[in-house]
């Protein structure tokens, strides 16, 4: 009877201990829907240390209940991290991170909480106490479907890597047509669409000879400007915004704007091609004919600088004019050459490299002359600087025909004898005296490149940019790759000047540009700044598909014209919608 | 003796003869709750249905014998089961857990030999011992197999083959080593299987995790069979058996040829006749995006497979008959408006390869050209540009 007595309270002891083990059956039906589990830290934005540890809680939301079971992940480089429990129910987490970078932190919520919020990651990114900040902009273009190109200023955290997620406004679809006046019918046209906050991410598109168009836009503010096929419209600067929906750009013949062009003798200048601009809106063009007059079109916003650029005819030996400055277009626009301009004709002096002729040589002459005309409107003027851009080629005796040039101490000659090999000389033509134009050899500039003092970098792509004459001349980059044990050799043409970039394309260090350099100012160590790289995943806004081959540039914040462009790094997103791009690293104070 | 005849004497003087009930041995029987096929590391439930003809209680006494064979000999005996039970009990009910070794040999059981015995208040024990043999099935390790390749699976090309690996009665590890068998297509072409390191996920301990690196050497379909087999399984196919399992899985690869590269993001706009675009400022012409299997731009860092596209630019003014080939290599061209006349037009041209060097064939005149006639993936594309 005994051993009866103990059984049975054994069986319920077992039966009672089985019932609180079960979860309700029903919790997870009963939970309501939506629900997510989210991670907060604190600090917000934490530095590496020993002395703040930094706290990771687990935000459950839409969830009722209690008693979840939490299980951690906490890695940095793939690597374990140690982590304290920081709550009675594991819910949230404390660690030390005593070294810069992405800490990855995952949990799995069980105990009967909704599948959809049992689980919850983050990157929290440790950046170093004493950071240097960079300033970029970041461009993110995804397929043009999908969303506008978007752009952002960012500061770069120097230290370490870290992660920075994109999210993409997917915009909203335009539909819209250009008009030849307002009601009137469509006509074809460039549409170049700027934002209004970053007019570099712009939008371009032609709308077609119906004059409609489609394109996805954020919803702001947008500069639109309108080129119209036809010359005899006027190219347009429209705004455009989001609330009220507008959908038509009218353009119109605008105002027709007269002058004429004159010659340094004072007579009339035919077949010059003269431009007007106000800003980013150009006229249309015209060509000066007999008396030098032409005519053009503008519709041009108000108070706005005008910019003049005239191109005389080929072979008048003139130089090309441009200057920015107020004008009257309600009055004629006389542009005049300078009466002091005079040109010589180079026309039989041989090209040589070594006292010997060289064949079929190509020269370009180029250079700046200053002031070399006028631009005036009633009692406005304004000073117009000249430039030279005249190409001929040497006969097969390396002798040069007939080809004008001003006559000017500033000039340069660039020589080209082959698609790789190239020389820039200094050229006085102010007195037209005859010269021999000089070829020397390419410079041949050796190096090693290293991504510190004692490492040497193999594979790193050596990229030298042609700029001021060369560049004017047309030279195309001259590119090599370091080899396996970091040497690198380089062609350069003597006499001129190159934008030197040092670009490891395994991403192991940060680009190393030497701007504006001679052949031989190419350092012959090149050692590669310290890269960091940004990852993160790239997202838009009504699509849950994957975002793939999405361009994401970095790109100079402080740089104008081309080099505003010039990606300083560059990536595309993967099948994953992850990216990864390393950029300088700014560095720690 | 004696007590009987008193006992009888004292009856026949009274009339009446006592004699006390003999005490009728209990029967027993075993009855198995939930049945079904009985596997090692199993929970088996079983109860004592005890029937004492006087009622009384019946103690009960389990014992429970991990065997390979639980037949008994011409002795009685039996060999083939440990001499020490697993599994004792007196309750009416027994639980046991079915072990996952023998104790006498390094065998797993086969079959459990179950004995219950039972005595009643007065000591009448039931006959015979009930037994109860039950066969312990062998669990097969379970496998699933996952492909997975960083590169398209293109040709020449490494394919991660990944293979996740348990068993329910032995642990994973009894099941290794994987047999690994490759099928090639037809052609039959060569190809590299290497082991590779791969993580082991530390929230399951039932399964391991293996990795080959399969790099095929020719396209087209190929079959990889991964085969798994406990100890008993592979005891089974030493003896030479007939009946014996195994878990096999197969994965099938589409290896492919490597694909052209397409042209997939430029800036600025495309134009194409009769449009224009128009340029007025130095512009980068560059291309952003080059969608390839083997060769994608930007390239991706720290991969030793993958490349970059070559490009070739080229340019031609207001002749596009002929387009004069430029030496920029990069995926950039720079384009300066001032060194043409405003008003010309200028076709701005670029062109791709991998590292196939397939040429781009298409007539000059074209402005796009596809390598593999699919407009979708083109090696050629062209800005018409007019100089303002």
């Amino acid at each position: 009877m005994k051993r009866f007595a103990l059984i049975a309270l054994v069986a319920g002891c077992a039966g009672q201990l089985d019932g609180q083990s079960n979860p309700d059956a029903n919790t997870s039906s009963d939970a309501p829907q939506g629900c997510y589990a989210t991670l907060s830290y604190d600090p917000p934005f934490p530095v590496a240390n020993t002395i703040t540890p930094i706290r990771v809680a687990v935000v459950l939301s839409n969830v009722s209940g209690a008693g979840f079971t939490y299980s951690w992940t906490l890695t940095r480089n793939n690597n374990p991290v140690t982590y304290t429990q920081e709550a009675s129910d594991n819910s949230a987490i404390g660690f030390f991170a005593p070294v810069v970078g992405k800490y990855s932190v995952s949990v799995n919520i069980s105990g009967g909480v909704p599948s959809e919020c049992s689980f919850a990651s983050a990157m929290i990114n440790v950046t170093d106490p004493n950071a240097n900040n960079g300033v970029v902009r970041l461009r993110t273009v995804p397929s043009p479907t999908l969303a506008p190109p978007q752009e952002t200023v960012i500061q770069i955290q120097g230290g370490g890597d870290y992660n920075r997620d994109i999210a993409l406004d997917n915009g909203m679809a335009l539909a819209a047509t250009v008009t030849n006046g307002v009601g009137g019918p469509g006509t074809a046209a460039y549409v170049k669409l700027m934002p209004v906050s970053a007019p570099a991410a712009f939008t371009e598109v032609f709308a077609s000879s119906t004059g409609s168009f489609s394109v996805r836009l954020l919803p702001q503010a947008h500069s639109v400007l309108v080129i119209p096929t036809s010359t005899s419209l006027a190219p347009k600067l429209l705004t455009w915004m989001p609330v009220p929906p507008v959908n038509t750009f009218a353009v119109s013949s605008g105002t027709l704007v007269t002058g004429n062009v004159l010659g340094p003798s004072g007579t009339g200048l035919v077949g010059a091609k003269v431009q007007l601009m106000a800003g980013v809106v150009p006229s249309t063009l015209g060509t000066t004919g007999a008396n030098g007059l032409f005519s053009v079109r503008t519709d041009f916003p108000a108070n706005t600088p005008i910019t003049v650029r005239v191109t005389p005819p080929a072979g008048s030996g003139l130089p090309r004019l441009e200057a920015t400055g107020t004008l009257n277009l309600q009055q004629s626009v006389q542009i005049a050459y300078a009466s002091t301009l005079q040109t010589c004709n180079l026309g039989g002096n041989a090209v040589k490299r070594g006292g010997v002729n060289q064949a079929n040589a190509a020269v370009t002459f180029v250079g700046a002359l200053g002031t070399a005309g006028t631009a005036t409107t009633g009692a406005m003027s304004v000073n117009l600087a000249g430039s030279v851009r005249v190409a001929t080629t040497a006969n097969g005796s390396g002798v040069l025909p007939t080809v004008v040039v001003p006559r000017s101490a500033a000039l340069s000659a660039v020589v080209s004898l082959s698609a790789t090999d190239w020389a820039v000389d200094t050229v006085d033509t102010s007195a037209c005296a005859a010269q021999t134009i000089d070829a020397p050899a390419q410079i041949t500039r050796t190096g090693v490149t290293k991504k510190d003092a004692t490492t040497v970098l193999p594979g790193v792509r050596i990229e030298a940019t042609p700029v001021d004459a060369l560049a004017a001349a047309d030279a195309q980059p001259v590119v090599v790759t370091s080899d396996s044990a970091g040497a690198f050799s380089i062609d350069l043409a003597s006499g001129g000047t190159y934008d030197v970039r040092f670009i490891d394309p395994l991403a192991r260090a940060a680009p190393l540009p030497a701007l504006g350099i001679a052949p031989a100012s190419v350092p012959a160590t090149a050692v590669l700044p310290k890269a960091l790289t940004i990852s993160g995943k790239v997202t838009v806004t009504g699509t849950s598909n994957p975002i793939v081959g999405a361009s994401i540039q970095i790109l100079c914040a402080g740089c104008s014209g081309i080099d505003a462009s010039r990606p300083i790094a560059q990536t595309a997103t993967d099948a994953q919608s992850n990216y990864r791009i390393a950029v300088p690293d700014p560095g720690v104070m | 003796m004696r007590s009987f005849l008193a006992i009888a004497a004292f009856g026949l003087a009274s009339g009446c003869i006592y004699v006390d009930p003999i005490n009728q041995r209990p029967s027993l029987d075993i009855e198995r709750e939930g049945g079904g096929e009985v596997f090692r590391g199993d929970e088996v439930r079983m109860r004592a249905l005890a029937n004492d003809p006087e009622n009384q209680l019946v103690f009960f006494q389990w014992r429970a014998y991990a065997c390979s064979d639980a037949t008994e000999d011409e002795s009685g005996a039996r060999p083939g089961c440990d001499a020490v039970p697993f599994y004792t009990e007196i309750l009416q009910d027994a639980k046991l857990t079915v072990p996952s070794m023998r104790a006498d040999v390094t065998e797993p059981p086969q079959q459990l030999l179950v004995l219950l015995e039972g005595q009643d208040d007065f000591g009448a024990t039931a006959k015979p011992i009930q037994r109860l043999v039950l066969a312990v099935s062998d669990r097969s390790p379970d496998l699933a197999l996952r492909k997975d390749s960083r590169y398209g699976y293109v040709v020449n090309t490494a394919v991660n083959i990944y293979a996740k690996l348990g068993d329910g009665d032995d642990g994973p590890l009894a099941a290794l080593p994987l047999e690994w068998k490759v099928y090639t297509p037809m052609t039959q072409p060569g190809y590299d299987l290497v082991d590779i390191d791969v993580k082991q996920d530390p929230m399951d301990t039932k399964h391991v995790q293996l990795g080959k690196a399969f790099t095929p050497k020719g396209v087209g379909d190929w079959e990889i069979e991964v085969t798994a087999m406990d100890q008993l399984q592979r005891a089974c196919v030493a003896e030479g058996r007939d009946d014996c399992t195994k878990t096999v899985e197969r994965v099938m690869i589409t290896v492919v040829p490597d694909h052209a590269p397409c042209l997939s993001q430029l800036s600025p706009l495309v134009a194409a006749a009769p449009n224009a675009l128009p340029v007025s400022d130095p512009t980068l012409f560059q291309v952003n995006v080059v969608l390839d299997d083997l060769d994608p731009f930007p390239g991706v860092p720290s991969d030793a497979v993958l490349g970059t596209p070559a490009f070739h630019w080229s340019i031609s003014t207001n002749d596009f008959a002929t387009h004069q080939d430029l030496t920029t290599t990069g995926n950039a061209l720079a384009f300066d408006p001032a060194s043409y006349s405003p008003g010309d037009i200028v076709e701005v041209r670029v062109e791709i390869q991998d590292r196939k060097n397939t040429a781009v064939t298409c007539a000059d005149n074209l402005a796009t050209c596809s390598t593999i006639s699919d407009n979708s993936c083109i090696q050629r594309q062209t800005w018409r540009v007019e100089v303002r």
